[in-house]
């Protein structure tokens, strides 16, 4: 793990993005880039604010531009100050052109990106997951790291592992970009819903392949709805956990599956998740 | 990088493959896992999908390659023992070769092929096609070893501004840290002085932060002596590519320059897929 983005909303800055990605950086001694999207189409006032009885006020109009010119500054200027405490190699990156494009394109070059669940990039509330991370799912470039409102410190991993070629694909990038992780409190976690079968999907390789990555972690079955399961969890066990799944690959009917357990995780989970498609 | 697989067609085994797995292990331990293919199967291995295309039916397994297979397995076994190399035995893939071994590929980080077959065709210009649907299938990085050649020293990039060749830039960085230290060079290869380095600010951003001495060139393959020259250089390197793609324009790029390069030099190749 070399190089993090963390793309922010200068008009809505997310401190907990810049939280975790600060702390990954720092604990990864990773390079961290703050991409700040600044489309041109995108201001925090409501074109109807303009209208007097006069017509369009150019006034008005200067104002409101100079706020959000405020408030973008500020957004970065805290996002400096942070990595600076922080000591970390950081850098500033400000795109101006269609957010959503712009920030896909920055993840081809980079190896993670961090970015708050609930961003939308408009001024108007959206459903979580909002149009933008939808979209940022289907294709981006690299894992991505959605991370919830509130920061918490990372105790413990929870792999999601269901057999599939997704669910592995998605456990070796993460072994891949955080090698040093790999003694964190670990669990493998299968969740099977149909009761004919209580087997761990290709139990010999997969432990093969784990024991030289997370040589500590352990394997959990349980039997019964995915997303319950997992609310249970949460709720009982204490340490504040990150998910690792896979999700959202283009195309396929488990796409259909996928959408909704990452659904799933954003609206009723306030934990952070990994996510990395192929 | 921690478990590795090894292609072995039943009959042949490759040294050169073994030799590259020998170099990793040296840098830092793996689990070897030796899969070895009966030589039938290898050579019809894609025929299975292709219906009424392929050949109908399909040669047996004549008992004389089952014992040249026992004997490249023992040959694996003792070498592997002899240079204290961790590693494992799969062999059943008597009916379905690809599936088994796109399987294996799915639980293991890097799987290195040894057939001089699928080397040659590298250079050959035209990909054959089973080399092409290993790459496609293949659920991790795939390295292809000629039987003679050096441990890399250095490393290749190969950049062309596309996704995949960056995706395979990265995967490479993941897989081999004990490789990022030694001497890198990120080439774009395009005649035409006007062509610049597409999004070299990016690249360069990423790339420097994994390889530590990295040297980003503009290369024109056109006027051969310029290219000769350079390549006279890279004298014990690993070129890193991005996919044969099946479509796509990135594939040609690639095409002719990492051809150039395998023709005069043999030197490992790695390549990832992005699916």
């Amino acid at each position: 793990m070399k190089k993090i983005i963390a793309a922010f909303d200068g008009l809505k800055f997310s401190e907990s993005t810049m939280q975790y990605s600060i702390l990954l950086a720092k604990y990864h001694q990773a390079h961290l880039v703050g991409i700040f999207l600044e489309d041109i189409s995108y201001h925090s006032y409501k074109i109807y604010e303009l209208v007097n009885s006069k017509g369009v006020s150019t006034k008005k109009l200067k104002e409101l531009e100079e706020m959000d010119l405020t408030k973008r500054k500020k957004a970065v200027a805290e996002f400096e100050k942070y990595c600076s405490i922080a000591k970390l190699n950081f850098s500033v990156h400000h795109d101006k052109k269609i957010a959503l494009q712009e920030l896909l394109h920055e993840t081809i070059f980079a190896d993670l990106l961090v970015i708050n669940c609930s961003e939308t990039l408009t001024h108007y509330e959206e459903e979580v997951p909002s149009r933008f991370i939808r979209s940022l799912l289907h294709d981006a470039h690299c894992p991505l790291m959605l991370v919830p409102k509130k920061f918490k410190p990372i105790d413990k991993l929870i792999l999601l592992y269901n057999g599939s070629p997704i669910s592995m694909q998605a456990i070796k990038t993460f072994g891949y970009l955080f090698p040093d992780m790999k003694l964190v409190d670990t669990q493998v976690l299968s969740i099977i819903e149909t009761a004919d079968n209580s087997h761990l999907p290709d139990n010999k390789l997969m432990k093969e392949w784990m024991k030289r990555h997370f040589p500590k972690s352990v394997f959990t079955i349980l039997k019964g709805d995915t997303k319950e399961e997992i609310t249970t969890i949460v709720k009982t066990d204490t340490p504040n956990i990150l998910f690792i799944t896979g999700a959202y690959k283009r195309g396929a009917v488990s796409m259909f599956f996928n959408r909704s357990l990452a659904d799933f995780f954003m609206k009723e989970i306030k934990a952070p998740v990994f996510i990395a498609h192929t | 990088m921690k478990k590795v697989l090894i292609a072995f067609d039943g009959t042949h085994f490759s040294e050169g493959a073994f030799e590259f797995a020998r170099g990793m292990n040296e840098l830092n331990p793996v689990l070897l896992t030796g899969v070895f293919l009966p030589k039938v199967n290898y050579a019809n291995l894609w025929s299975y999908a292709e219906g009424m295309n392929g050949p109908i039916f399909i040669p047996f397994v004549e008992g004389e390659t089952e014992v040249e297979v026992e004997k490249s397995i023992n040959r694996f076994e003792s070498l592997c023992s002899k240079n204290n190399i961790d590693y494992r035995i799969h062999k059943d893939f008597t009916d379905f070769a690809l599936p088994g071994l796109k399987k294996e590929s799915r639980f293991a980080d890097l799987l290195i092929i040894g057939s001089e077959s699928f080397y040659e065709s590298f250079t050959k210009g035209e990909p054959n096609d089973y080399l092409k649907d290993t790459l496609h299938e293949m659920e991790c990085p795939v390295i292809a070893v000629p039987e003679k050649f050096n441990f890399p020293e250095m490393n290749i990039l190969s950049y062309d501004g596309s996704e995949s060749s960056v995706y395979a830039i990265k995967q490479f960085a993941y897989l081999f840290p004990e490789l990022l230290s030694y001497k890198t060079v990120l080439v774009y290869a395009k005649s035409g002085i006007e062509n610049k380095i597409p999004d070299e600010q990016y690249i360069e951003e990423l790339a420097a932060r994994h390889f530590t001495d990295l040297t980003i060139t503009k290369l024109d393959i056109n006027p051969k002596k310029e290219f000769a020259a350079w390549l006279g250089e890279m004298k014990t390197a690993i070129l890193v590519s991005g996919s044969f793609g099946k479509t796509g324009f990135a594939g040609l790029f690639h095409k002719s320059f990492i051809i150039e390069i395998l023709k005069s030099h043999s030197m490992p190749i790695f390549i990832a897929h992005h699916k």
